[in-house]
């Protein structure tokens, strides 16, 4: 789900959600593309003021993802690691492994 | 024969690395040297010519549409990052055409080395690391060890593939209980006989261990924990079924976010699936 941000709020690893043109209709950025700070500063000359970005892992439109599916996925995951997480960056991994699996589950469907 | 020796024995057959790869890099050594030197080389390489625009106007480097020929590639994406496209490309090639009855898909081996190449990449990236040209190869050469098994040694391959899955092992220690070897220094055996720089052949040699002899190494550290991500989310199969527990001194040395991979997971995906229509669909 794309969400509307001010240029200011652009971080790194963002997704461009729409075509960006200029009042000329010349496209200044397409759709698609990874932003950073560069493209930013670049937006803010041609005096662009918000933008539409598509939402990060855990804040899309993600396929609900049950207990049921968590447990399921989590099952499947333990099978194939000997760890927990340990860190809050390997929590994170873990957190967003989840999403990843839920919604190719539910693309399978 | 033992497996050391059947592979050593057959070195001479081992696959050479596409011409190109010298030839760019004597022209890219050359500090006289132009982009058009480097593009009228590559050109004559259509279907490598080919690639490197579709990769380069790709999300990887994020010029949708705007790179028209090899130069500009090379204006925009640099030099080296081209030469290494060109060679990654080659070595799929050489690989890709294997046939047979393997007990790992090598496409899926493919896929699995290409999401660690654009993982590694991105890790790189966060770091802020200027020179990321070798970041996406070493993470496209790190199981290059386990290509060499197949092609050579693929029944005996098969058989450290069950004992891994019987006994719960990783992929290295079951290597080395049955074949005697392990993919890592099969891999080094090949990079050396390539002449890869020493930084790749680190990342080959040490990817499972995410150290270099006990020091830490910033893209060995990058190889080690794409290397579990792109197993844990499964991109393509790596032909073991255990993940080994990541190092916590290569997480201490990338030194992320907490919530990384919360933000990069779209571009990610974005970037790995670009990455597969660049390298694998023809």
């Amino acid at each position: 789900m794309a969400k509307v941000i001010a240029v200011e709020d652009i971080q790194d690893g963002m997704i461009n959600a729409e075509p960006i043109v200029n009042r000329y209709g010349q496209t200044l950025l397409a759709a698609g593309v990874v932003l950073n700070q560069q493209h930013a500063t670049f937006l803010k000359t041609w005096n662009i003021r918000t933008i539409k970005v598509s939402a990060g892992a855990e804040e899309e439109e993600n396929p609900e993802v049950t207990e049921e599916m968590k447990q399921l996925i989590l099952d499947k995951i333990s099978k194939r690691t000997d760890w927990t997480p340990r860190i809050p960056i390997e929590e994170n991994l873990f957190r967003v492994a989840i999403i990843h699996h839920a919604k190719r589950m539910s693309k399978k469907k | 024969m033992d497996v050391i020796n059947k592979l050593i024995a057959r070195a001479d057959e081992f696959p050479t690395l596409p011409t190109i790869y010298a030839t760019l890099s004597d022209v890219i050594s050359n500090p006289r040297s132009t982009a058009n030197d480097v593009a009228n080389i590559i050109a004559e390489d259509q279907a490598a010519a080919a690639k490197v625009l579709k990769a380069a106007n790709s999300p990887i480097y994020g010029f949708r549409g705007r790179i028209t020929t090899i130069s500009q590639a090379i204006i925009f994406i640099g030099f080296e990052e081209v030469r290494n496209l060109v060679i990654a490309m080659g070595i799929i090639d050489v690989f890709r055409k294997m046939k047979g009855n393997f007990p790992v898909n090598p496409v899926d081996l493919w896929k699995h080395s290409i999401a660690v190449g654009i993982i590694t990449r991105l890790l790189g990236k966060s770091l802020r690391i200027t020179n990321l040209e070798n970041y996406f190869l070493a993470g496209i050469l790190h199981d290059i060890g386990k290509l060499l098994f197949l092609k050579f040694i693929p029944d005996d391959y098969a058989k450290a593939i069950e004992y891994a899955i019987e006994k719960n092992l990783p992929a290295r220690e079951a290597e080395n209980s049955v074949l005697g070897i392990n993919h890592l220094i099969a891999g080094e055996l090949l990079a050396e006989r390539w002449k890869l720089p020493q930084t790749l052949k680190d990342a080959i040699r040490y990817h499972s261990v995410g150290k270099v002899d006990n020091a830490n190494n910033v893209l060995v550290s990058c190889v080690h924990i794409a290397n579990t991500v792109a197993s844990l989310f499964e991109l393509g199969q790596a032909g073991d079924d255990i993940i080994p527990t990541p190092n916590l001194d290569a997480w201490k040395a990338l030194n992320l976010q907490d919530d990384f991979w919360s933000k990069h997971y779209d571009s990610l995906i974005l970037e790995y699936e670009a990455a597969i229509g660049v390298f694998l669909l023809n």
